[in-house]
């Protein structure tokens, strides 16, 4: 009878697959739905003319398709790396060429500036589609990492719930769920995350793309701060959760802010930031 | 104790995964609303008031609550070899509930306003039943849904590479919720977007032709089966671009089924 209770259970689990399940989904998703309400009527228009669908739903379409043969070469492009000094961004890239900003760098030259309309509509729409995710992706507080010689206290950030192992990187990826939001629309994320000032807004959107670096690698620090080596996420206090749910209102908020800047700025034909070595 | 339990969660895991989820349903209807001609709208908010986009679960709660015969067929579409609708072995399948139904929503002045109701709720549930390609039965073929258990490449390079996941034919589509984080209305909103300029292009032809379109579909994914039944990682993937359709196209055809019905 046991043995069939379990079954059963496991087969209602199973049927029931409808929650989400990491940064990947979620969050990828509220960045891009909060940047298209700040998507300007032209720029919105360009976006839906190319891909035929708002923004949102191609959100994670990187996530979905990066174990087919074709997005081999991009598949390492999720993520980006702190520089040793703990203060920039690694421009470069790091190891892996053409990693995450380096793959926005590409595409911003590729599209800005009016260039966009000099491509294929299907270039320009796998374009778009890429920045709808990667955008995303390097605000991901567990997307810069650190290297172990420069920040050994950071190697190896092992948390866990309830006892049971979880890493660093599965407790941020899934940090909407871990903090009891997984089930919530875009819009109610939304209506919680997209409280910022203009102020804050046009902060985030200005200054160079080395210092949009930076910023993305405060919040790789503010991470590892507030999820140290051996948090058991089932026990964190009440301050932990708070800031931990701040920053991934924070990183989300950043990420939709700056993804609304440059589709707006590429669709206004105004010079695009652009990063040279 | 155990025993209703296990009856409970049973039956819950059999709702779950017997159909899109319910908040891909309700956004095919809020699409469809906004197709409806002001006849049909006002036909429709008549008998089921504003906000019946959750009358889409209708055939799942008559059953429930033990009002209706339970027949499997009755969310099933079956066709002949041909692709014509065919007589289900129990009882009505989708496409002759929908006739069935359109009969009287045709001819709603003649009805009493419980039986109009009723036929609104079951030509909603039923054509959205009718899109979901697991629920498809071509010429007896996939009768039972675990006729169709097959392994899909979760991954076409690396370590992993040509590993495979065991998949039901019925999971490819059921459960459908992509992307997740959609609300009802903001699907709707998507949607419109996806559809574009091809209202016209789906709605084409008659329910029959609709019913044969949906065996079209089915019978290509059910073709691109390998012996082995193994499905490559890539062609997995643009199923779900094919569930997308098949939402718009049940959202688009409800509406014009009932702007012809009030015509």
């Amino acid at each position: 009878m046991k043995r069939l209770l379990i079954i059963a259970i496991a087969f209602a689990v199973a049927g029931n697959n409808h929650t989400a399940k990491a940064w990947a989904n979620l969050a990828h998703g509220t960045t891009a739905y909060i940047a298209e309400q700040h998507l300007t009527p032209e720029a919105k228009e360009k976006c839906h003319y190319y891909l035929h669908h708002s923004l949102a739903y191609y959100a994670s379409w990187m996530d979905a398709w990066r174990q087919a043969e074709a997005f081999r070469k991009v598949n390492n492009n999720h993520s980006g790396r702190a520089m040793d000094d703990g203060v920039n961004y690694n421009m470069k890239s790091g190891t892996i060429p053409g990693r995450v900003m380096g793959h926005l760098i590409n595409a911003l030259a590729e599209l800005g500036d009016g260039k966009y309309k000099e491509l294929p509509d299907s270039v320009v729409r796998q374009r778009l589609i890429n920045m709808a995710h990667y955008v995303g992706d390097m605000h991901c507080p567990c997307h810069v990492g650190f290297s172990k010689e420069a920040f050994p206290q950071y190697a190896y950030t092992h948390i866990t719930k309830k006892g049971k192992k979880l890493s660093f990187h599965g407790y941020w990826d899934g940090s909407l769920q871990h903090q009891g939001r997984g089930k919530w629309y875009y819009e109610r994320l939304a209506a919680e995350i997209d409280r910022i000032s203009p102020e804050q807004a046009a902060a985030w959107q200005s200054g160079t793309l080395e210092e949009w670096g930076r910023d993305i690698v405060k919040l790789g620090h503010r991470a590892r701060q507030i999820t140290p080596e051996g948090t058991d996420v089932a026990k964190m206090s009440k301050e932990q959760k708070a800031a931990s749910r701040q920053l991934t209102n924070d990183a989300i908020a950043m990420g939709a802010y700056r993804m609304a800047y440059i589709l707006n700025t590429i669709f206004s034909d105004k010079n695009i930031k652009t990063y040279k070595e | 104790m155990k025993r209703v339990y296990l009856l409970l969660i049973c039956a819950l895991a059999v709702l779950t995964a017997s159909a899109w989820t319910k908040e891909c349903d309700q956004a095919a209807i809020i699409l469809a609303t906004e197709h409806l001609t002001p006849a049909a709208k006002s036909l429709v908010e008549q008998h089921l008031g504003t906000s019946y986009k959750d009358d889409i679960k209708y055939l799942y709660a008559l059953e429930k609550a033990g009002k209706a015969k339970h027949t499997a067929d009755i969310h099933l579409l079956h066709l002949d070899k041909r692709l014509k609708p065919k007589k289900a072995k129990k009882g009505n399948d989708a496409y002759a509930s929908i006739c069935n139904a359109m009969k009287v929503v045709k001819a709603h002045a003649s009805h009493t306003p419980q039986e109009v109701t009723a036929a609104l709720r079951t030509v909603i549930c039923s054509m959205c039943d009718m899109h979901i390609l697991s629920n498809i039965r071509i010429d007896n073929i996939a009768h039972s849904k675990h006729d169709f258990e097959y392994y899909f490449v979760t991954s076409e390079y690396g370590k992993s590479k040509g590993s495979t996941k065991k998949m039901l034919w019925s999971k490819t589509w059921d459960g459908f919720n992509y992307p997740r984080g959609f609300s009802p209305a903001f699907r709707a909103y998507d949607m419109k977007l996806c559809l574009h300029n091809r209202y016209a292009e789906f709605t084409k032809g008659s329910l029959e032709d609709w019913a044969a379109d949906c065996g079209k579909v089915a019978t290509y994914y059910l073709d691109m089966m390998k012996p082995d039944r193994t499905v490559d990682y890539t062609d997995h993937k643009l199923r779900t671009e094919a569930n997308y359709d098949m939402l718009i196209k049940a959202s688009c055809r409800l509406a014009a089924l009932l702007n012809e019905a009030v015509k």
